[in-house]
């Protein structure tokens, strides 16, 4: 499983998030409010992993290593926060 | 355009200015308006400033623009309510194009823009030469 | 980009300064709502000016700070402490990146860690809803927010994308994002929730709910290409400068223009009718499109008859539709380049023309000793040559004093640098000691050498931790003494003469000068026999003696293991002097008497017992005549009387000790001085001129001697002796 979770309560993201991901994701970003999710490991993300850190207005802790998410999904990301 | 007063001194000074399209940039922040000043003159515009709305409104008065650069978010009239009580003046002011600027990315911002009657909202930081690229087609300037 | 930095620290500085104040007031006046907008607007235009100069770290933090007071505006609720509180912590480390940003030019690179920390603690705070984006009344509005978006791709996007997918894609085994992400020429990408998104609870992880906004460079098949197997949830449009609307700015604009005039409000219609139709007229002038002006112009005159956008919108949609290729002549819009970051900051032109004349002296000495050496070679004679290299060594030494002046006067700041960080300081003092205190800054517009700013921050905040924690009473003390319950402390700073003068007043109960003694005898500072042999302020001053503070005496706020004898010792090394000012019952005041060492001085030139003498113009008030037979002796002194002020008259040249003058005959010539608050009559042979000058350290003989600030070389040759009033009369 490429979702887990550190004591101090971030989520972190590793490697390649399938969309088997989304639904143990989805269980700890609703544990509690004001989520951080470290991504910095993270080398890809299925759509279902984005929309989720999107709605959940989860705090990221980046950059991802993965091109893509970086360049373009992070700025995206941000953006729909304003 | 020479103005009746033209043959007073001041007034002359500004005839020789006259074929340059004229913009006032509205922003509460010195260093955006130095930014701004800095771009749209190396791009062939004249340009002046005011603080915020009523300082903008007041300075049309006396003389119109050929083009507005205004801030969303300043102190005293913000640019919102300037640039609907600007739509609400004779047509020579009511037309004037306005490019508004804001910080704020978001869908309910442009409308609200919009919906005051700003031509063009683009979000900050702007390139200088992105701002000059739109000021020469909003003002119809030559390139 | 120089100046944009240098207006940058000007701005921001100013503006965490107003920042600062308005969370302050908003402390004492929850409910403000003046004060909340003025916050608000400064942490708004710190983020809009980190933004200029491409400091996205301090961008970040202010917008996370701007999101939660923002919140809190919209929903008309007090301010709380909590929220002053991390708003002050904000500020703070914007002043500290203000500060790196002066020393290097340029923004820090580490910032990311200190931002991340701010974004942190306004994350927890509710901040502005995200709303979901409303949908628009024309069909292209995802391409305006697209193109708003990234306003800086519009020129060279050549296709512009929405991709709305199908509820059930995940099912079909479909990854939207990895489609996108195969899209050659990618440029940007906007998310957005196909509607607002659930609560979490209720959220089904396994439908699509997203819709995916692009841009791209690439050509129209090569995108189509990549997107087959979706094509039908797919809306393509082109941006390429070939099309109807011609350049992509071009495009956008007419597009906004429909939009705009979609706004169904009756409120200034016809001002936004006109000025569409006018930006429509630009544009097409600027592509060299004239002609077809004209059925725009008729579409507004309908359109202002009917109060009624619809012909104008149809008019603008014919441009954008019209397939009319842009003439030859269409000015093609350059490419925009990315931002110059500064590297380093501007100095003052002047400062720098001093530096470029100097260098220019020192060359033309330069040369004048190669040509003394090639004498020497040449066997010429060594009492001639002895001479000439002395007098050059003159000229040479003049000038290393005015070059060292020149360089130390680009190191002036206002002391504002240090004195800004003091509001927060004092409020969480208060704030931890349940002391309700007040700060309140004078003079924080002084200026003083570089190193004395960045030198005072330790031991002016080891000052004013003890004057809240010790100086400033108990509430119940200050009830019981009538004091209001609010303690104020002033840190103050004032240019004295050669000087700069710093101050920290409490007003609470002034030094106990029992305790002291008591204390001081109680740890070995002072034996009782000393004790008793000093006066008040002699026991007063041991409070700077090693020893007499000990962390076993102070509480956890004062107590550093620093002593009032580490604060004595960093304001002399900095070549100053630390007192206390005690005024029993009323409080006590620290002072710091710092040098100004760039020191260029206005000064007044007299001549006493043929020697020239500069006094300070700031200090001379006026110039008089006295008739000798007016001069009152008062026991071994002198004074006259000026308007009925009986003034005490001091002779320049004794005071000084230079020699004895000669005995006058006729009228004494006075200069009339305030010096500490007094005024002092100084009698001189001579009157000068008013004259700049700059001051060269005392060196040789004149090191030694007492009330002297510096000296300078005349025009004739002579030295001038710039006199410190102050120490001259102490």
């Amino acid at each position: 499983m490429s979702v887990s979770q550190l004591e101090d309560g971030t989520i972190v993201l590793e490697g390649v998030c399938p969309i088997e991901d989304a639904e143990p994701l989805l269980r700890l970003l609703s544990s509690g409010p004001g989520a951080v999710v470290d991504w910095r490991e993270c080398d890809g993300a299925h759509t279902a992993i984005v929309q989720l850190l999107m709605a959940s207005g989860a705090r990221l802790q980046g950059p991802p290593r993965g091109r893509f998410l970086d360049r373009f999904v992070g700025p995206a990301l941000r953006g729909s926060q304003t | 355009m020479l103005t009746p007063s033209s043959t007073n001194g001041r007034r002359r000074a500004r005839v020789v200015d006259a074929d340059k399209p004229r913009v006032l940039v509205v922003d509460d922040a010195s260093l955006v308006r130095l930014y701004y000043r800095d771009a749209l003159e190396a791009a062939g515009f004249q340009v002046d400033e005011a603080i915020n709305g009523l300082e903008a409104l007041e300075k049309l008065l006396l003389a119109p623009v050929d083009l507005l650069v205004v801030d969303v978010n300043m102190p005293r009239m913000d640019g919102l309510t300037f640039v609907q009580t600007l739509r609400r003046q004779p047509m020579e002011l009511a037309s004037i194009p306005v490019l508004m600027t804001s910080t704020e990315a978001g869908a309910q911002d442009i409308a609200a823009a919009r919906a005051a009657g700003a031509n063009v909202y683009l979000v900050k930081p702007l390139a200088q030469e992105t701002l000059a690229d739109y000021a020469r087609a909003l003002s119809g300037a030559s390139a | 980009m120089n100046e944009f930095i240098e207006q940058f620290l000007i701005e921001a500085r100013e503006l965490v300064e107003q920042g600062t104040d308005d969370l302050l007031a908003l402390e004492t006046r929850p409910d403000d709502r003046e004060r909340l907008d003025s916050a608000f607007r400064a942490f708004h235009t710190l983020k809009g000016a980190a933004g200029i100069i491409d400091f996205a770290a301090m961008a970040r933090a202010l917008h996370a700070a701007e999101d939660v007071l923002s919140a809190v505006r919209n929903a008309a609720e007090p301010v709380t402490p909590a929220l002053i509180g991390d708003g002050l912590s904000a500020l703070d480390q914007v002043l500290q990146w203000l500060d790196a940003i002066e020393a290097t030019g340029e923004p820090p690179m580490d910032a990311d860690t200190a931002a991340d920390a701010i974004v942190a603690r306004f994350a927890g705070m509710p901040a502005a809803p995200v709303e979901a984006e409303t949908v628009q009344p024309a069909t292209q509005a995802w391409l305006d927010a697209l193109l708003t978006a990234f306003p800086d791709a519009g020129d060279r996007a050549t296709v512009a994308l929405v991709y709305r997918p199908a509820a059930d894609s995940f099912f079909r085994q479909r990854d939207p994002l990895a489609l996108v992400e195969g899209v050659p020429g990618l440029l940007g990408l906007r998310l957005t929730p196909s509607e607002a998104w659930p609560d979490l609870d209720l959220f089904d992880p396994f439908t699509c709910q997203l819709t995916v906004t692009a841009l791209s460079t690439a050509p129209r098949s090569e995108v189509e290409q990549a997107l087959q197997p979706v094509l039908d949830q797919i809306e393509l449009v082109d941006l390429s400068p070939g099309l109807p609307g011609g350049p992509p700015v071009h495009q956008a604009l007419l597009e906004a223009q429909i939009l705009m005039l979609g706004v169904a409000d009756a409120d200034g219609l016809s001002g936004r009718m006109a000025s569409a139709a006018r930006v429509c007229a630009n544009l097409l002038r600027n592509l060299d499109r004239a002609a077809e002006i004209v059925p725009v112009e008729l579409a507004l005159a309908r359109s202002l008859d009917a109060g009624n956008a619809a012909p104008l919108t149809a008019a603008i949609r014919a441009l954008i539709d019209q397939p009319v290729a842009p003439s030859e002549a269409s000015p093609a819009l350059p490419v925009p380049t990315p931002l110059e970051t500064a590297r380093s900051l501007r100095i003052d032109v002047e400062r720098i023309d001093a530096l470029v004349r100097l260098t220019g002296e020192l060359t033309v000495i330069k040369n004048a000793i190669g040509h003394l050496a090639g004498q020497t070679e040449d066997g010429a004679d060594a009492k001639v040559l002895a001479a000439r290299l002395k007098d050059q060594h003159g000229l040479l030494d003049r000038l290393v004093g005015e070059f060292h002046h020149a360089v130390l006067s680009i190191r002036v700041l206002p002391l504002r640098h240090v004195f800004q960080r003091f509001p927060r300081l004092v409020r969480e003092l208060g704030l931890s000691l349940g002391k309700p205190v007040e700060l309140i800054v004078e003079g924080d517009e002084t200026q003083a050498d570089k190193a004395i700013v960045e030198g005072l921050f330790e031991p002016l905040l080891h000052v004013v931790r003890n004057a809240v924690d010790h100086g400033l009473e108990d509430a119940g003390t200050r009830a019981a003494s009538g004091k209001p319950p609010t303690g104020q402390i002033r840190l103050r700073a004032e240019r004295r003469g050669e000087h700069v003068v710093i101050e920290v007043e409490d007003d609470g109960g002034g030094v106990d000068v029992a305790r002291v003694r008591q204390v001081a005898e109680a740890r070995g500072v002072a034996t009782a026999q000393t004790l008793a042999a000093l006066s008040e302020a002699g026991v007063i001053d041991l409070i700077f003696a090693p020893g007499f503070s000990t962390a076993a005496q102070v509480t956890d706020v004062s107590g550093r293991g620093v002593g009032m004898d580490a604060v004595r010792a960093a304001v002399e090394r900095m070549g100053g002097r630390a007192t206390i000012v005690n005024r029993p019952g009323l409080g006590a005041a620290v002072r710091f008497t710092l040098p100004f060492s760039v020191m260029m001085s206005r000064v007044m030139t007299v001549e006493a017992a043929g020697q020239a003498f500069g006094v300070p113009l700031e200090a001379v008030i006026e110039t008089v005549r006295i008739p000798r037979d007016s001069i009152l002796p008062v026991g071994a002194a002198q004074a006259f009387v000026l308007r009925g002020r009986t003034i005490p008259l001091l002779d320049l040249a004794n005071t000084l000790g230079t020699r004895e003058s000669a005995r006058h005959t006729d009228d004494a010539i006075v200069v009339v001085a305030q010096v500490a608050g007094q005024r002092v009559g100084l009698e001189v042979d001579r009157l000068g001129g008013r004259m700049d000058v700059m001051l060269k350290p005392m060196e040789g003989l004149l090191a030694g001697m007492r009330g002297v600030a510096g000296t300078t070389l005349l025009g004739d040759g002579r030295v001038l002796i710039v006199l410190d009033l102050q120490e001259l009369l102490e």
